[in-house]
């Protein structure tokens, strides 16, 4: 077991500021420990109201310094349901969508999946995940350039074109509000599928698109003390590209002075998404100024538990209508097919939502999407009136 | 800093305490709840699997398609029926899961959900009903918490329930399924379910990989007949580290549960001598005192080996903690220590663990 161990996260206030926190400890040695669940937060959503005092969980929280996020996921336990054992036995379910899986990749790295959705030439996938320079990958290795057709960017969805031969559309499955319960199978480009799981909320709308554009460093305080001290670094977040570490102190954000965590809280309060930060951080004693691309600050409440164990898609909520399955997916693996036992697509995989939830944009949206986009492309003088 | 140190140590060896106490084949006295035969559970109606199946269930991987179509159909079966027993609970400003395992009302949940006895409890139903209660008992060794529906159900069928299974014999590999409200509880959406398997069973633990996370404190874990094996408690890094209370502390602890008793482990507010042991607690040689706390200041020393607690003799380290346990803050103790073949009493007054 991890050495990592976590208390859940106080009350939050939403709308206000996040108080999320991680014990740090240093140099201590490896030991098995467990992160409480804690109740989650209240819901106190009444703007400019407090936070409540964080309580203090009776449980120990230890943490173990971790230099750097570990690139790979241990391969899945012998006796877990991802083992290559379980995956393996639904192998002829999902090879049937191998030939209409592909691959997106920017800047030669894996960004996302994606799914042939027409014969000519189409496919979909995850439209945040992309830069520029987007290649879809196929199941025989080769690659070709994908030109972005079109976007919906309440739903995420982007539609790209290729030029490849022998490009099979997925078939669709009929019921795309499948029981509690149900298989839910994501193909990869292997015969293998990437990930199992089972649907854990039937199909629902989605909440609110609306998100307060305010930016998002991705940090959290350790569990004692008011300095503006890093206790934790989210993984993928404009903290991680900055290389910012456990036990860095902030004392300035653009010039402006820090001299406790509520003055940091603060002037991050007033940022917006995308927008680039000089911090001025001491570390081991030294100071240096390091530049920080902040993110977008998640709807809902910031749980730092919900990154334990792995990243999140940066845009993960707010999606029309969705079905939650369980199956654990890389945010890099979201944008491809996920199917039903009889292989077919109930829906397109558009997030990894947290800890224990995926989002499948059903297949009824996904078809009206992308008919709306293909219309859209095809009309150039009305390519910018999207939805 | 130090003194979560310590906690952790003790917790350790309290939970070690619990395996000496389960090997010796002698749990308490299990008052279990009354028979609900007369009842019919929420589980009524899980169909039974075949041979084939059940051989899967119990943990394999399906061979077929066809037994991957099955499953899934005992899946769909047993979901659909134990999540109208998955509970929110709310007590004061904070917010877990249970699961109700009687028509009476016994909400199995945990100990850092429930913390004090005698507190009133929301208990929310994921079909909109809501019920007010009563928290009972807790056993921090394991983190388990009870917790009694007062109110009386307008069905004479009584609330719906998921009978309780056992968990000494839950198998590597065997399927189950978790439920809870992470997030905290809405009426807009069902308690998400998530299937996995049992990777570890472990006297005060089973460990699967049905994913939780904050919120699902106190959430059932299901075994593929619909019962309850387990109460989730926490969660380490990977994704594959979700731990669960297994239903047997419930069971064996019932009494003691019912009659509000809190028992076990560390926490806040609880007894505080401040030592920690050395080695592998097979004796109770300390191994380091805390600065300033009652064993301090009573001459406690690193090296000694405490052999009586207030008269009562001391054989491992988690029998020494057991014996603190018992006690409360400000009680007087000896306690009887071997240093350098000399045996020295020693006189604390315990103190309070912040």
């Amino acid at each position: 077991m991890q050495t990592r161990r976590y208390r859940l996260a106080g009350a939050l206030a939403a709308g206000v500021l996040a108080l999320a926190w991680a014990c740090s400890w240093h140099g201590r040695p490896a030991r098995a420990s467990q992160d409480h669940l804690g109740p989650a937060h209240t819901t106190a959503d009444t703007p400019g109201q407090k936070p409540p005092q964080t309580p203090r969980a009776p449980r120990v929280v230890r943490r173990r310094v971790t230099p750097s996020v570990r690139r790979r996921p241990r391969p899945p336990k012998l006796h877990s349901k991802n083992h290559a054992s379980v995956r393996g036995a639904f192998t002829s379910i999902a090879s049937s969508s191998a030939r209409s899986t592909v691959a997106i990749l920017c800047d030669g790295k894996q960004v996302a999946l994606g799914a042939v959705v027409d014969a000519a030439g189409y496919v979909v996938t995850k439209a945040s995940e992309l830069a520029s320079g987007a290649r879809c990958r196929f199941r025989d290795g080769t690659s070709a350039a994908a030109a972005v057709v079109a976007k919906d960017d309440r739903n995420d969805l982007a539609l790209l074109k290729v030029s490849a031969k022998g490009l099979k559309p997925i078939a669709w499955a009929d019921d795309d509000d499948p029981a509690v319960g149900s298989w839910v199978i994501t193909p990869g480009l292997d015969d293998v599928p990437v990930s199992i799981g089972v649907v854990s909320v039937a199909r629902r709308k989605g909440r609110s698109a609306r998100r307060p554009n305010r930016g998002f460093l991705g940090i959290s305080f350790p569990q004692t003390g008011s300095d503006a001290r890093v206790g934790q670094v989210i993984p993928r977040t404009g903290a991680a590209r900055a290389g910012l570490k456990v036990n860095d102190v902030i004392v300035k954000v653009d010039d402006k002075p820090v001299a406790n965590r509520n003055a940091l809280l603060s002037l991050l309060s007033k940022t917006k998404a995308k927008q680039k930060v000089t911090l001025r951080i001491r570390r081991g004693g030294k100071e240096l100024d390091v530049s920080a691309t902040l993110g977008l600050f998640p709807t809902g409440r910031f749980n730092p538990q919900q990154y334990v164990g792995g990243a999140l898609s940066e845009r993960r909520s707010g999606f029309e209508s969705i079905i939650q399955h369980d199956s654990t997916l890389l945010p890099n693996q979201c944008g491809g097919a996920a199917l039903d036992v009889d292989g077919k697509a109930v829906g397109i995989n558009i997030s990894r939502a947290g800890r224990v939830e995926s989002y499948i944009l059903p297949a009824s949206l996904a078809k009206k999407l992308i008919a709306r986009l293909k219309a859209a492309a095809a009309k150039p003088a009305d390519a910018g009136k999207k939805k | 800093m130090r003194s979560n140190v310590l906690r952790w140590g003790l917790v350790l060896a309290v939970a070690a305490g619990g395996v000496a106490a389960a090997a010796a084949g002698k749990p308490e006295a299990a008052t279990t709840p009354a028979a609900a035969t007369a009842v019919r559970p929420a589980t009524a109606g899980v169909p039974k699997p075949s041979a084939a199946l059940q051989k899967v269930l119990a943990g394999g991987v399906p061979g077929s398609v066809a037994e991957i179509k099955a499953m899934q159909a005992h899946v769909r079966a047993v979901a659909a029926r134990v999540t109208r027993a998955t509970v929110g609970v709310r007590i004061g400003g904070r917010n877990g899961s249970g699961v109700v395992v009687t028509a009476a009302g016994y909400v199995l949940t945990c100990a850092h959900v429930t913390q004090k006895p005698g507190v009133d409890v929301t208990i929310m139903f994921p079909d909109g009903r809501r019920a007010k209660g009563k928290t009972l008992g807790a056993n921090y060794g394991v983190d388990a918490g009870l917790v009694k529906i007062a109110d009386k159900p307008k069905d004479k069928a009584g609330w719906p329930f998921c009978p309780m299974g056992t968990s000494a014999s839950l198998a590597q590999g065997q399927w189950c399924i978790a439920a809870g409200h992470p997030g905290g509880f809405r009426t807009s959406r069902t308690p998400p379910v998530r299937l996995g398997r049992v990777l570890r069973n472990l006297p005060g633990a089973i460990v699967t990989d049905c994913t939780i996370v904050s919120g699902d404190s106190g959430g059932p874990l299901f075994n593929m007949a619909g019962e309850v094996i387990g109460i989730s408690s926490r969660i380490a890094g990977p994704l594959d580290a979700n731990v669960h209370v297994p239903v047997d502390a419930y069971t064996s602890g019932w009494a003691r549960l019912d009659k509000s008793e809190v028992w076990g482990g560390v926490r806040r507010g609880g007894p505080f001598l401040g030592v920690r042991g050395q080695g592998n607690g097979a004796d109770a040689t300390i191994g380091f005192v805390l600065p300033d706390s009652a064993a301090a200041k009573a001459g406690l020393k690193p090296g000694d080996v405490v052999t009586r607690f207030s008269g009562k003799a001391v054989t491992t380290y988690a029998s020494l903690v057991a014996m603190i346990g018992k006690r409360k803050p400000g009680d007087k103790v000896t306690i009887t220590v071997r240093r350098d073949d000399k045996t020295i009493d020693l006189k604390a007054t315990l103190g309070k663990r912040g």
